[in-house]
């Protein structure tokens, strides 16, 4: 009895967006049919507590979309390597499924498991996310590395030193160096110092 | 959603209750592991749940959900490579939680917590964890909300406390983790795993 009135009082809002609209109607469908969710437009972001993004591969404009969406964002993607793997859950993805796998089932089960703050990963790519680097990918995630000179100066800021002391060490400007940590921020969608070092050193760019 | 059967081993007080919730949201409990039986472990930390995994457990065949207060990186990687279809939750969680968890073993779908993954991707090598002074709750929150790049002005929306509050939780960690400044601070907790 217990169960039924947590599932009457905590239906779960999820949006579907895709490129394909085929795809997008049978993933809106399929989630239509679970109890514990309801489907609502994509364009309503308020109530999407979830969106499934449904693509052919993950590229930078995913990636974007995972960071800046509002709510969890859950990938289901033709095919997936593990440093796009690594790049998806670092910028923030909530579940990953590659479409063959994407039963109506299991695409809702890790729509609720993002719902309450779980992360579904197909469990070969699990064990390999940990050692992947995602310099590794850069072919496929165009300017996912980081050039001699950024890994220098982010390697400073991430040892503690402030832009002079850095300048200094490197003999560059203070301006070159606020240059180079702006291109980084800005190139990966990242707010400050702390989260480009953060991000750096998890997706093993440092 | 009932008639699933699971193997429950449970370690500790906050775990003992585990069986009983499964038993209550209609699985059948079962004494040994087997195809189409969820095996699964409870415990203070997944190093201790997985140490109390039965012997005829099957590495890679048998499914297995894991119950921990805590997840340590080591604690997650061993889980994962124990089970094809290692799925990891709280103890703790609300019983849909639980339930769900054992579907989501069962069908090998593979989930962890979104902080534990993360936690994972930072660490360097498998080598055991460097020790440190443990960090306060506070403390390791308001460093995972700077990780994500957010001001104090924000932790302080984001913790329901004041930017007072914040400036001095800050203030706390970096002399507690001997650090110069909030980068440095995330890189060292990235680093050895604290966040």
């Amino acid at each position: 009895m217990e169960q039924s009135c947590a599932v009457v009082s905590a239906l779960v809002g999820v949006a579907v967006v895709a490129r394909d609209p085929m795809l997008e109607a049978g993933a809106a469908s399929a989630l239509r049919e679970h109890p514990e969710l309801v489907v609502v437009p994509a364009d309503d972001a308020e109530a999407a507590q979830v969106t499934v993004v449904m693509v052919d591969e993950v590229d930078r404009a995913v990636l974007d979309l995972a960071r800046t969406r509002h709510g969890a964002v859950v990938l289901v993607v033709a095919d997936l390597t593990p440093a796009q793997a690594l790049h998806a859950v670092l910028a923030g993805v909530r579940g990953l499924l590659r479409r063959r796998d994407a039963g109506a089932e299991r695409l809702a089960r890790a729509v609720l498991a993002a719902s309450v703050g779980d992360c579904t990963v197909p469990p070969d790519l699990l064990d390999q996310l940990h050692g992947t680097e995602a310099v590794s990918s850069g072919s496929v995630l165009a300017g996912a590395g980081l050039s001699e000179r950024e890994r220098a100066v982010l390697s400073l800021v991430a040892e503690g030193h402030e832009t002079g002391e850095i300048a200094k060490k490197l003999c560059y400007s203070p301006r070159t160096v606020t240059t180079v940590v702006h291109d980084i921020t800005y190139r990966f969608r990242l707010r400050n110092r702390a989260h480009a070092v953060a991000y750096a050193l998890r997706a093993g760019l440092l | 959603m009932s008639g699933v059967r699971v193997h429950v081993t449970a370690v500790g007080p906050v775990a003992r209750d585990v069986a009983e919730r499964l038993r209550g949201a209609g699985m059948v409990l079962v004494d040994q592991p087997g195809p189409d039986v969820v095996v699964v472990l409870a415990a203070k930390t997944v190093d201790e749940a997985l140490d109390a995994c039965p012997a005829a457990f099957r590495p890679g065949h048998d499914r297995l959900l894991v119950l921990a207060d805590s997840f340590d990186p080591a604690g997650v990687l061993r889980a994962v490579r124990m089970g094809a279809s290692a799925v990891l939750c709280p103890v703790a969680s609300p019983v849909s939680r639980l339930v769900a968890g054992v579907h989501s073993a069962l069908h090998g779908d593979g989930v962890v917590p979104y902080q534990a993954l993360v936690r994972l991707l930072g660490r360097s090598g498998d080598g055991a964890m460097v020790e440190v002074e443990a960090l306060t709750a506070k403390q390791t929150t308001v460093l995972r909300l700077m990780a994500d790049g957010l001001g104090n002005s924000a932790i302080a929306r984001a913790l329901a406390c004041s930017e007072h509050t914040v400036k001095n939780v800050i203030y706390e960690l970096t002399a507690r983790l001997r650090v110069r400044n909030r980068a440095h601070a995330v890189a060292h907790a990235v680093r050895l795993g604290l966040i």
